[in-house]
């Protein structure tokens, strides 16, 4: 849990964290999003105090992070820095045994908690451990410099656009990996990006920030049915918020029971017989989410399409539903 | 046009190569042609008179020598694979080398006591430009740091064999060795005293002042105008400079003089040394801790490094190479700046040159001066490989 209370910075006179409260809970991914200059990066410094802010507090389980030992705070706190940071002189085993090493683990228990992160992350530690930095793609460093900062685990992770430098596939990939990890392990996030999609994408709520300030801070879904002021119906784009509404639904939520007759499998062939010809179609899968089912619905000009999870076809999706959960009126 | 892409791609490359190739060379070949390759001489001190390659030894050997070292040369020239040319050029400066040592046996076989034989011009321009050929060839092979400084002990091991074998021994600069054998050995420990002894002060303060002149402002506008003047001070007045207040300071304190502090001697000319040294060290101090990226910094005080960790962690190792490169630039310098020493009686292989100078005896000057260029190059070859070991798989 993280409780920042009126929190202020100025520099050189300017105003750059205006009095910001918020709580995070337990378990919970915050996303500070704004343009650059709002202030999101200093508060997420002043959180391990690389800024020591000007007022206000940060408690962190009930701790003021003011009165602790500086250090002593930073190991407690996972930091996933802009532009990845990796230490070029160190092996991804080393860099990624940078927490524990400064808080003198024995050897045998760093070299299991690296093994353990590097196969979280899809990095074979027989190939990667005692790689270099420079031999790595640029994922590759992103997935240590996240590993890295999990090492400790520390009760709190804070990320400054740590998909930033990435290819949009890589990144892509990335989030949903992230996301992968992050429903399993619960850690207590807060995430600062630019980039709204990637706030839709792994934030659980998403503050938008603008000079200083938090304008609305809301679920993904809640943001996007009702924001509130100019600047945040502007950022959180309103031109597809029904398609990001439906970005934000798995399939399983819309789905009703197949009807009886009309899916036939054979082989791993799924026919619709409800159409002329009974045409072979592509199943969707319950994780899908809305938008791919909505991009499928209009591609296939399809008003129903058959759900398969394990094998059978266990239920089916109707274009209706789908336009039901991204209007206004759900 | 496209089918030709792949030899218009390779014909610069080699056009440029052969370029290169030739300024080394062409000389080479001008030298061993138009300069004398020994010179003969009645007695030690007297000028003597030129050998051309050809006329050196009995006709049956000098000549095809030189036909065969010509062609060594221009072996060099083809576009071959660079260790061939390298070794081209190795077995040039071999063959070199054995004519000399051949052509001095013919020459003196039936000469008075004194005459003596001196290397030439042409042998000196053809060991020259074919060093520098190897050298080229050896760059351009790109060699890991442990092979490089393997090659360089080789090379070294074979010449001591070589010298020790007897085979050179009636070239006059081995008969200069031969009456200060003594003297040399001596000169060795000398200068190595006077080039490490001003080594290690030199980084017990240049370190520090560095660290201090990359986080303080003030102590750089200080401290780098100080180190600039003292840097371009002459080295014959630095010593000069030196020995006045050190002669004071014994004369106050008479007990220093037990422990070898002087006036004059090794005392002024470590100290002059190491006044040299500070510029270097300090500047690449400075600039080894400024290259290190604001990111790394960030990320080590981010995850909870203290200053002194991350000085030890991260700064000092991502610094170590460009601060290393400063070493370098040091011990080179005073590899050569310490045979000046020999001026003020700090010994070293200055001793012999200016004795040689003294005696008008080219032969002892060169018997000081080539160690002097032994001791830098391998130097330069020692440190460069380590630098190069230091910053390995690094970005």
């Amino acid at each position: 849990m993280i409780e920042i209370r009126n929190l202020t910075k100025r520099f050189d006179g300017a105003t750059a964290v205006d009095g910001l409260s918020v709580e995070v809970p337990d378990g919970e991914v915050l996303a500070l999003v704004g343009t650059s200059g709002c202030g999101k990066s200093t508060t997420l410094r002043m959180i391990n105090r690389l800024i020591e802010p000007d007022a206000g507090q940060v408690l962190i389980s009930g701790r003021d992070a003011s009165a602790m030992p500086v250090e002593q705070l930073r190991l407690g706190i996972g930091y996933v820095i802009q532009g990845v940071g990796l230490f070029p002189h160190w092996t991804v085993a080393q860099n990624v045994g940078t927490v524990p090493r400064l808080m003198r683990w024995d050897r045998a228990r760093i070299d299991a908690r690296v093994t353990e992160l590097l196969e979280l992350f899809g990095l074979a530690p027989a190939e990667f451990a005692t790689k270099f930095p420079s031999e790595l793609s640029g994922g590759q460093q992103q997935r240590v410099g996240v590993a890295r900062a999990m090492a400790a685990e520390p009760s709190v992770l804070l990320m400054d656009e740590p998909f930033g430098a990435l290819d949009p596939v890589t990144r892509a990939r990335l989030q949903s990996e992230f996301a992968a990890i992050q429903r399993r392990r619960r850690m207590t996030v807060i995430l600062v990006t630019h980039d709204m999609d990637e706030a839709f994408r792994l934030a659980d709520r998403i503050a938008v920030m603008d000079a200083g300030r938090i304008l609305q801070i809301d679920t993904p879904e809640r943001l996007l049915r009702g924001p509130r002021d100019g600047f945040v119906r502007q950022f959180v784009g309103l031109d597809d918020r029904a398609l990001r509404i439906l970005s934000l639904h798995p399939v399983s939520d819309a789905a009703r029971p197949a009807t009886p007759g009309r899916w036939s499998v054979d082989g791993g062939v799924v026919r619709d017989l409800g159409r002329d010809a009974a045409p072979e179609v592509t199943p969707l899968a319950p994780t899908d989410t809305l938008r791919e089912a909505a991009s499928r619905i209009i591609w296939d000009d399809a008003d129903l399409l058959p759900v398969m999870g394990n094998g059978v076809i266990e239920s089916e999706l109707a274009a209706a539903d789908v336009w039901r959960a991204g209007g206004r009126q759900r | 046009m496209s089918g030709d892409d792949s030899e218009t791609g390779a014909r610069p490359a080699a056009a440029a190569s052969w370029r290169v190739a030739s300024v080394f060379a062409l000389p080479c070949i001008a030298g061993l042609g138009l300069l004398p390759f020994l010179s003969f001489r009645p007695n030690r001190i007297v000028s003597g008179d030129g050998i051309y390659l050809w006329q050196s030894g009995d006709a049956g050997a000098s000549l095809p020598g030189f036909a065969l070292l010509v062609a060594l040369t221009l072996l060099t020239l083809l576009p071959l694979r660079q260790q061939l040319r390298a070794a081209a050029a190795l077995a040039g400066i071999a063959l070199a080398l054995a004519l000399a040592g051949s052509g001095a046996d013919t020459l003196l076989a039936d000469a008075p006591q004194f005459a003596r034989v001196s290397l030439g011009g042409g042998f000196w321009i053809a060991v020259a430009f074919l060093s520098l050929t190897l050298a080229d060839a050896t760059a351009r092979l790109a060699l890991r740091p442990l092979l490089r400084v393997g090659l360089l002990a080789a090379l070294g091991a074979a010449l001591a064999l070589a010298l020790g074998s007897g085979y050179f021994d009636r070239l006059s600069i081995l008969q200069e060795y031969e009456a200060n054998a003594d003297a040399f050995s001596d000169a060795i420990g000398r200068h190595l005293l006077l080039v490490l002894g001003s080594l290690a002060p030199a980084l017990a303060i240049g370190l520090p002042l560095g660290r201090l002149c990359h986080v303080s402002q003030r102590a750089r506008r200080l401290a780098l105008p100080l180190l600039n003047v003292l840097q371009t001070t002459p080295s014959i007045a630095m010593f000069g400079l030196l020995m006045v207040p050190l002669a004071a300071l014994v004369a106050a304190l008479p007990e220093l003089r037990r422990i070898g502090i002087a006036g004059i001697g090794a005392a002024p000319a470590i100290i002059a040394l190491a006044l040299y040294a500070l510029l270097p060290i300090v500047a690449n101090t400075m600039a080894g801790f400024a290259a290190v990226p604001a990111a790394m910094l960030e990320a080590g005080r981010g995850m909870g490094m203290t200053r002194g960790a991350l000085l030890r962690r991260v700064e000092v190792p991502l610094a170590a190479p460009v601060i290393l490169t400063g070493v370098r630039i040091v011990v080179v310098q005073n590899v050569g700046l310490a045979a000046v020493a020999a001026l003020i009686g700090g010994g070293g292989f200055g001793t012999l040159v200016f004795r040689g100078m003294g005696q008008t005896a080219m032969d002892l000057v060169l018997l000081g001066t080539l160690p002097i260029l032994a001791l830098a190059l391998a130097a330069t070859v020692l440190f460069d490989a380590a630098t190069e070991l230091m910053s390995t798989r690094r970005r």
